[in-house]
């Protein structure tokens, strides 16, 4: 059995010997990349720094970042959000993050991790989608002591790895060792459901996953719960029922929200205009789409223009 | 003194140990005790489970299987299912690993390493490494005691297999071919166990019987049963009882059979039987286990008759 190992992966030797891990020490941080599947920047080295090469518009990358001391101000698909000292925030990927302000005395560590790494720590943990559950998603919250303590070390680790010479099966160390930050990260955040156990419960579980998969793909296109009760096979009602469960919101709240998001980004992070932005989200006119997006967030589309405008 | 699966205990052994939920077991004798605690489990009869021992100080003298094995310092042991440990001498430095078959299995695959329906069993390696590789897995080992002493939370179980992961990826990574010791020589006999080992992992489901092993491969049962004893310190008929109950075991932990059809796909005439041959081998009935570990028989038929 043992003869296999030594044989295989040679998938990853490849992998890891094209991605020679180059670390650029600059006066202010570390980047170090691994065949750009993985990155992490800190400001141990030297404080007082935050590069926004990592982070800035939309992006494709999951990010997770803590703060140990200082504090930055974000704001993530146009919403303010401050990350005070000791707090941990947890970006999905497609959304569109500004870097507003950082304290001069900032002290932090970041990663950003591909898609195609959570997609398989993802499946390792069992969870039966991949990263779409998090999409449109940040999490910050605070930390303990002895939790912060954990994650720096796990970053410690992977950094010295990362950083140092490569070997055969570096690629699956570094994807066990996030997947324990994940784990803390899920525990921090207690944001998780606990996968499912037996079978028997998985069916409306999985329906609701394929659902939010679903949205993310056809939001732009359709606003109706049935079109995608349809798409699902079971009736608009059920479908409510099953969202409800699970995330005490129903089908057309998540549509409705996951419509918005969309709409913000096009028009703050694109520069869309109003008619354009309509048409991008298939309303049949301007008009409808004001009214649908007054409905939702009280504001028209141009008044939102405006404030965005305004702050910047 | 024997240790079955069941009667772990802290009792038999003076060292640190902590398990979680039956599946990850860890064991060292790396506090304060020093090199002169004696490992005092003497024998290892687990029938489903792989061990990783790291011998850091000191020597470790065992049998594995039918092979006398003898660790230094920097030694790093692989056992898989199936095969018997017994310790003759210690005294030695040392932590050791003790994870579940199929939680093992689920870790190759998600390696790549291997699919997930082969079990390696019956086989063993030994390996020297250098102080430096040892240090690299030592490091590795205290993150996994450090999250068995956590107190218990939802996902703690993914930590710990992540970590065991990493192990493992150090492990096989650094691992050079001059670093392997070799304990058996490719003579016919080894070629004869290897070919039965093939023919067993092909047919356990349907042939039980000595006879179809021996017929198979052209041989007498008489020469079949040295063969297997030479290698593994069994008669050709326990290595494969322990080997079908070893895949029966697998198969109710995947949660996905009731008894009815384990015995029917396993080819026993009837239920009665199987929980016979259970029994016999384990010591316990295949109802009675399946409690014990918190495993559920799913009945079909009822759920077929209520959607019905």
């Amino acid at each position: 059995m043992f003869s296999a190992p030594f044989e295989h992966n040679k998938q990853n030797a490849e992998k890891t010997a094209e991605a020679a891990p180059q670390t650029f020490v600059s006066d202010s941080y570390a980047v170090s990349d691994f065949s750009s599947l993985l990155r992490l920047q800190d400001s141990f080295d030297c404080l007082n720094a935050f590069s926004q090469s990592l982070l800035n518009g939309k992006t494709e990358l999951f990010y997770c970042i803590q703060i140990l001391q200082g504090c930055i101000s974000l704001e993530i698909n146009g919403e303010e959000e401050i990350v005070t000292a000791k707090s941990q925030l947890m970006i999905s990927p497609e959304n569109s993050i500004i870097i507003r302000d950082v304290s001069s005395d900032i002290s932090y560590f970041m990663i950003a991790i591909h898609p195609k790494i959570t997609n398989e720590i993802f499946d390792d943990l069992s969870f039966p989608y991949s990263n779409t559950r998090f999409t449109l998603k940040h999490l910050v919250s605070p930390l303990s002591e002895e939790q912060s303590q954990r994650s720096l070390e796990l970053y410690n680790e992977i950094k010295h790895d990362l950083i140092g010479p490569n070997y055969k099966m570096k690629y699956i160390y570094l994807r066990s060792m996030l997947c324990a930050l994940f784990v803390e990260g899920i525990n921090i955040h207690d944001y998780f459901p606990m996968p499912l156990q037996g079978k028997s419960e998985s069916r409306l579980y999985n329906v609701y996953c394929r659902f939010i998969t679903l949205l993310n793909t056809h939001a732009a296109e359709h606003r109706s719960v049935e079109y995608y009760a349809n798409l699902l096979g079971i009736s608009s009602k059920y479908l409510s029922f099953v969202c409800i469960s699970y995330s005490n919101k129903n089908a057309s709240a998540w549509i409705n929200e996951t419509v918005i998001q969309k709409a913000k980004i096009l028009m703050q992070i694109h520069g869309l205009s109003l008619t354009e932005t309509s048409q991008a989200l298939h309303f049949l006119t301007p008009n409808s789409f004001s009214r649908y997006f007054k409905r939702a967030t009280g504001m028209t589309p141009r008044s939102f223009i405006k404030s965005q405008k305004q702050n910047n | 003194m024997i240790l079955t699966d069941e009667n772990i205990t802290n009792e038999s052994f003076n060292g640190y140990h902590s398990s979680f939920e039956k599946k990850y077991h860890i064991y060292d004798n790396l506090d304060g005790k020093g090199e002169s605690t004696i490992f005092s489990v003497k024998e290892f009869n687990y029938s489903e489970h792989v061990y990783i021992v790291v011998v850091l100080r000191g020597s470790l003298n065992l049998v594995v299987g039918g092979t006398d094995v003898h660790m230094k310092s920097n030694d790093f042991l692989l056992v898989t299912p199936c095969l018997q440990i017994t310790i003759k001498e210690s005294r030695c430095l040392f932590f050791t690993y003790c994870t579940k078959a199929y939680v093992m299995s689920e870790i190759y695959k998600h390696m790549g390493i291997c699919d997930k329906n082969y079990f390696h069993a019956f086989k063993f390696k030994h390996a020297h490494f250098t102080p430096e590789k040892t240090n690299v897995l030592l490091d590795c080992y205290m993150r996994s005691k450090k999250e068995h002493m956590r107190e218990d939370y939802p996902m703690k179980e993914y930590t710990l297999r992540a970590y065991l992961t990493a192990l493992l990826a150090k492990i096989f990574s650094f691992a050079q071919k001059e670093d392997w010791q070799i304990h058996v020589k490719n003579t016919r006999y080894y070629e004869l166990f290897n070919l039965f080992l093939d023919k067993l992992n092909q047919n356990y489901k349907k042939e039980r019987s000595v006879q179809y092993y021996a017929n198979a491969m052209n041989i007498a049962p008489k020469y079949l049963s040295a063969v297997i004893c030479s290698y593994t310190g069994l008669t050709a008929s326990q290595a494969i009882d322990r080997y079908v109950i070893f895949a029966i075991k697998q198969s109710l932990y995947s949660n996905e059979h009731n008894i009815k059809t384990i015995s029917k796909e396993f080819h026993f005439p009837n239920q009665s039987f199987f929980g016979r041959y259970f029994k016999r081998i384990t010591g316990v009935s295949p109802h009675d286990y399946m409690k014990s570990h918190n495993l559920k028989s799913i009945n079909f038929n009822q759920d077929c008759n209520k959607e019905g």
